[in-house]
């Protein structure tokens, strides 16, 4: 899966609970945040942690989409 | 993560008995939510599970719950032979004396160490670990306690907060043991420093004393200012010390026949359960009915059990516990038929 199809995978998951641009602030209700979160584990197959919702990681799409490619291909 | 295993030090450990008390107010959700929670009652249970807690009376303190839970532990026991009090709490009565003091006196107790140790929501398995020791080093009945009423460090207003807890405790007898396979077979604690401000109460310690500014501030409430690292810390706490408690027995979570977690929030259990392969019928849930009740929710939930008649002898009973430190424990109990059978 190249960054771009990430990008776009990650993109469609985040619009099933807030219609943002990319690099707009992810503006979610802390039990959305969570559901996203485990909407990307089970897209892509990974188990995240605590330290991966901080807001460098899931402050916008774009840099979720960057950290789970880093994921993809780093950590799990 | 050290493992302290009790038969390993020549002084198997066992509990003896338990017990439980719960507030007799029921607080349902549209009570809270008639009372200022910003939360509609269904939206409580979406986003909790949580459908009931127990509150404490007003003229009820934590004190009050931990005495009876005691009591409840050691009806049919002399009191007499009670050597040490362990209790767990981050609510206590007061700032000073400790609440175990005022537990000691109330149960007629000898003139014998009573402690609080502070670990939130792990405080039952804290204050376990306390007492298997003493039990290991010499002592032949040692009560551990965990209570809480944190309903009264409740922001009504905060809508990450404001549902979750609820107000209860439970107690343990431990006694020496002789037999190495069964009773409370290992136990293993951790903490981690980083998590301190994840949820906390600023105000009135050291660091912030209470004051007219720090009451107009709110700051006398519990924060969560990062729900969702909570939620996600919380379930890698219990995972990650139920299986290294596990693996140091050479053992998985399938070997287990039931997981008494701590109960944060319903959402956290069956993630506990979908990552750690556990099915859901192995994992004992009790949050809709009590809420979050702090230290004293894996106490509470331990004495449902063996109350409940489910468990059999020989059964491996596994205790989890994650909360604000962050602290984490594991401990597993093999169910010998005298506590069955109290």
């Amino acid at each position: 899966m190249t960054p771009d199809e990430v990008l776009s995978e990650v993109r469609a998951l985040t619009h099933e609970f807030a219609e943002v641009g990319d690099d707009d602030p992810l503006d979610l209700e802390s039990l959305e945040v969570v559901q996203l979160a485990e909407a990307v584990e089970a897209r892509f197959g990974l188990v995240l942690s605590g330290r991966d919702l901080v807001p460098e990681y899931f402050g916008t799409i774009r840099r979720l989409a960057a950290h789970v490619a880093y994921l993809r291909e780093h950590r799990r | 993560m050290k493992v302290l295993r009790p038969s390993a030090l020549g002084r198997p450990v066992r509990i003896a008995r338990t017990g439980r008390h719960l507030p007799s107010r029921v607080v349902d959700n549209a009570e809270l939510q008639r009372l200022g929670a910003p939360l509609a009652p269904d939206e409580i249970v979406r986003l909790s599970g949580i459908e009931t807690r127990r509150w404490a009376a007003d003229d009820e303190a934590t004190s009050d719950l931990a005495i009876a839970a005691a009591r409840a532990a050691l009806r049919g026991f002399d009191p007499q032979r009670v050597d040490r009090v362990v209790l767990g709490t981050v609510s206590p009565d007061h700032p000073s004396p400790s609440t175990a003091c005022l537990v000691q006196r109330a149960l007629g107790l000898r003139e014998v160490p009573a402690l609080d140790v502070g670990a939130s929501c792990s405080a039952f398995l804290y204050a376990l670990d306390v007492a298997a020791r003493a039990v290991i080093t010499g002592d032949d009945a040692v009560l551990a306690i965990a209570a809480d009423v944190r309903s009264r460090f409740l922001d009504i207003s905060d809508r990450s907060t404001c549902a979750l807890f609820g107000d209860g405790a439970g107690a343990a007898l431990l006694v020496p043991h002789d037999d190495p396979a069964t009773g409370l077979v290992a136990i293993g604690l951790l903490a981690d420093g980083r998590g301190a401000r994840q949820v906390y109460v600023p105000a009135g310690g050291s660091r912030l004393p209470a004051s007219a500014a720090t009451v107009a501030a709110r700051e006398h409430f519990i924060r969560m200012e990062q729900g969702p690292q909570v939620y996600m810390s919380a379930v890698e706490g219990m995972i990650g010390t139920g299986e290294r408690l596990l693996a140091a027995l050479g053992l998985t979570f399938a070997d287990v026949d039931l997981v008494v977690p701590h109960q944060p929030n319903r959402r956290i259990l069956e993630r506990l359960g979908r990552l750690a392969g556990i099915p859901s019928d192995r994992v004992y849930v009790n949050i809709d009915r009590v809420g979050n009740i702090s230290g004293a929710s894996v106490a509470v939930a331990l004495d449902e059990v063996i109350e409940s008649g489910r468990l059999k002898a020989g059964d491996r009973v596994l205790l989890l516990t994650a909360g604000a430190g962050y602290t984490a424990g594991a401990a597993l109990l093999v169910a010998d038929e005298a506590l069955l059978s109290r």
